[in-house]
């Protein structure tokens, strides 16, 4: 199943560079290797700092 | 006149030992009167349920430094020979350290308009840098555990916060490898004013 991340910092994923502040949606195994440039969705709404868009 | 002593306020558990963690709470901290950390306190560690993408920058070679500075101008007036008046120019907050560990995906922080790539097999992580303008903050904790009290803690935290310093690795036989990070606060004006930049508290 599919989840909703917002990128913390700039990542290539399928040869598609996401920069901060994007929005993107990954499965489980592929949102892991990239979990320190993520932020989940629903804990991105408590942050003043970055827009969910 | 009679005379009595005033109290020194001697208080020895005030003063503070390190070592401490330096976080990454990309999910920032809500602006409220009291903006702190959520921390799960046997481990001093932010609070998983909370903050499940909170990054651990891992250990350090040597201490953590938070910096808050102020720059004040005097205002001066020829007739008098000091200042009359002082006024604040900037304010500013800053959290440094030396980290020792070096995956590919921490040094991320320290260079993070880097873009980040891996693949499981054949198996590598790159950095690759150079276009990326758009520069992430992020909101960064360092925790120290007090070394009077179980579970209590020092906490400061830059509420939106970018790596400033870059990324420097040497390699070399006689000495590890580490590289420096320097975050630099900036001011969150979305936040109420008095509360834009950071908080450094400690649990009683």
């Amino acid at each position: 199943m599919k989840k909703k991340y917002t990128v913390a910092l700039p990542i290539d994923v399928a040869g598609r560079i996401y920069q901060h502040g994007e929005s993107i949606e990954l499965d489980e195994n592929t949102a892991k290797l990239y979990s320190h440039a993520l932020i989940a969705q629903a804990e991105g709404e408590k942050s003043a700092d970055i827009s969910i868009k | 006149m009679p005379t009595s002593a005033s109290s020194k306020g001697y208080l020895v558990s005030s003063i503070h030992q390190g070592p401490g963690d330096l976080w990454i709470i990309p999910g920032g901290i809500a602006d409220s009167a009291a903006p702190q950390l959520v921390l799960d306190l046997p481990s001093g560690t932010p609070d998983a349920t909370t903050y499940p993408s909170a990054v651990c920058l891992g250990t350090t070679e040597s201490g953590i430094t938070f910096t808050i500075k102020e720059k004040f101008n005097d205002i001066a007036a020829d007739q008098f020979d000091a200042p009359i008046d002082t006024y604040k120019e900037e304010s500013s907050g800053m959290l440094e350290a030396e980290l020792s560990q070096q995956s590919v995906d921490l040094l991320q922080q320290a260079l993070s308009t880097g873009v980040y790539a891996t693949v499981a097999s054949p198996g590598y992580k790159q950095l690759t840098f150079g276009g990326v303008s758009i520069v992430p903050t992020i909101c960064l904790a360092a925790i120290t555990p007090k070394r009077t009290g179980t579970n209590l803690y020092i906490v400061s935290i830059l509420f939106k916060a970018y790596s400033k310093g870059g990324l420097e690795v040497l390699m070399q036989r006689k000495k590890k490898s580490t590289h420096k990070v320097q975050f630099a606060g900036q001011a969150d004006i979305t936040r109420t004013a008095g509360r834009q930049i950071g908080v450094h508290y400690e649990t009683i």
